[in-house]
């Protein structure tokens, strides 16, 4: 009976404990042991067994509380145990590396050649990048130019396409309706009129325009007649339409930009991200316990500190050239933002409370503005690839994928990973 | 109320009580809580709910370091000081000695008074 009240307790209070089974059991019997001793202690001077149980699980207060304590404290203790053993293993291998390469007078020897090697991989990769294989991301940006935004759906960049058509346009107070009509037709586009947006600012179909151009896009041609007009146009569902500046403004389109060659970036490096880096890293580290802990009877100690040594300098070269591709790459992108937001529209960023938003994935921008900011990022981009010209591909940070040992994806390169550390692949 | 202040002086010191009573000997939780209520001349009563998380505390903290045996017959959990504890324990003693000295030279008159 009084038995059964111990177990109680103490199955409640366990229960309550946010511990591991063994931790939890270590607790519960520590406390029967407790209880058990007060009760004899208590029937020893005379007081009935059953009130006995009763004080002394009293003394413990309530369970809840009192497991809530324990709780507390062995998560403390663990935390500080984690801490210890995560410095203490870092000091370890830290020491390990430093008297490997303070003891072994060849260490630094032994590496060299191994990082030669990896440039030599890497110089090699570079000729067939410029060769251009296809590759996954290659095959995005193929038919794109510098700078050009990739992300439109295909019907308006076939629109878009042809909006470039060189045009002739000689009007002279013809009705709107029949100009753009005729336009249209000459460049095989649609182009609408949003009549309730024109009969806003008090003009419609009727309204007529003159206009002389030649050898112009008709992008341009378009944009300088409406401008007298103070309208302008929006490509939507492939089909240009032709509306106020303030529908249009409203309008926010998505679109990608591919900037790696601006960035001075290969389009090659994009393919790295973060996990592929960090499994890269953590494929050396495995390497490296695995040389340090499997040591064979027939290897000598020199051989495997020798491996070890490769290994921890292939990580710290990975980890070097990890941080010198992001600082490039943040920089890059941080001076590209600055141009675009504050050559173009300033007012209509997002950050001083415009519509329009700039993000960036890996080489890409990604803008939600109007047609028009579109049209003139795309215009600055290309403006900058002219202007860099063919520097480009010769002033690029010389780092690919390689530099982290990350396999290219199939296709895109026979080119084997930097640096061949004795043979852990 | 009176009582109840004292409870509260004493419970604050706790720790360095617990400390003490393993100074020189191996002990386990019931007879921790036995050791201070008879060091202190029966002034000092732990429940056992407090005496628990305070052992596992000064554990987590070094100060106490604990093993299982049953030499005593039964499977125990048995608490010592670590070396570190016995730094600390010297040190607070005397900390504390200090305390007191400065309390009881302020108190006197205080004390003098009243007793008159």
């Amino acid at each position: 009976m009084s038995d059964r009240e111990f177990e109680n307790y103490l199955t409640l209070l366990a229960s309550l404990l946010r511990l591991s089974g063994s931790q939890r059991e270590a607790v519960a019997s520590e406390l029967r042991d407790h209880l058990e001793e007060r009760v004899s202690h208590l029937t020893a001077r005379g007081i009935a067994r059953e009130e006995a149980v009763g004080r002394a699980i009293s003394e413990f207060g309530d369970a809840a509380r009192l497991a809530g304590e324990l709780s507390k404290i062995a998560e403390l203790k663990r935390r500080r145990w984690i801490m210890r053993v995560t410095t203490g293993s870092l000091a370890v291998t830290a020491a390990l590396v430093l008297a490997v390469f303070t003891l072994w007078p060849d260490a630094r020897h032994g590496v060299a050649p191994e990082q030669a090697v990896a440039q030599e991989g890497a110089a090699e990769v570079e000729v067939v990048e410029e060769g251009k294989v296809p590759g996954v991301v290659e095959q995005i940006v193929s038919d794109q130019a510098c700078g050009r935004s990739v992300g439109l759906s295909r019907r308006d960049r076939e629109t878009q396409r042809k909006l470039e058509t060189t045009t002739n346009a000689f009007y002279e107070d013809e009705p709107l309706r029949n100009v753009v009509r005729a336009l249209g037709k000459d460049a095989g586009i649609q182009v609408l009129i949003d009549k309730a947006a024109l009969d806003s600012v008090g003009y419609s179909g009727e309204t007529t325009v003159s206009v002389d151009l030649q050898d112009l896009p008709l992008s341009n041609v378009l944009r300088i007649m409406l401008r007298d007009l103070q309208l302008t146009y929006i490509i939507k569902d492939g089909v240009v339409v032709i509306t106020t500046p303030d529908v249009a403004e409203q309008e926010l389109s998505t679109r990608i930009y591919d900037v790696s060659d601006i960035m001075g970036v290969q389009a090659g490096s994009s393919e790295m991200d973060a996990a592929a880096v960090a499994a890269a890293i953590g494929k050396r580290t495995n390497n490296l316990i695995s040389i340090l802990t499997s040591k064979k009877e027939s290897q000598s100690t020199e051989v495997v500190l020798r491996q070890a040594v490769l290994q921890a300098a292939e990580m710290q070269n990975m980890i070097d050239n990890l941080k010198k591709w992001s600082s490039a790459r943040d920089s890059a992108m941080d001076s590209l933002f600055d141009v675009l937001t504050g050559t173009i529209e300033p007012e209509t960023w997002e950050e001083i409370g415009g519509p329009g938003s700039i993000r960036w994935y890996r080489t890409y921008l990604i803008i939600h503005q109007t047609d028009r900011v579109h049209h003139q990022v795309e215009a600055l981009l290309e403006g900058m690839c002219t202007a860099m010209g063919d520097r480009l591909g010769k002033a690029r940070p010389e780092l690919s994928a390689e530099d982290f040992g990350i396999e290219k994806t199939p296709g895109t390169t026979g080119g084997r990973g930097g640096g061949g550390g004795g043979g852990f692949y | 109320m009176a009582v109840r202040n004292k409870a509260d002086l004493l419970r604050g010191n706790l720790d360095l009580m617990v400390l003490s009573v393993l100074r020189k000997e191996r002990l386990y939780g019931y007879l921790i809580q036995q050791r201070l209520a008879t060091a202190s001349g029966g002034r000092v009563n732990v429940q056992a709910g407090t005496l628990y998380p305070l052992l596992h505390r000064l554990e987590a903290d070094k100060l106490i370091r604990s093993s299982w045996d049953d030499s005593t017959g039964r499977r125990r959990k048995w608490y010592e000081l670590t070396a570190h504890g016995q730094r600390q324990l010297v040190r607070q003693a005397h900390a504390w000695r200090e305390h007191a000295d400065c309390l009881r030279t302020m108190l006197a008159p205080v004390l003098r008074l009243s007793s008159q």
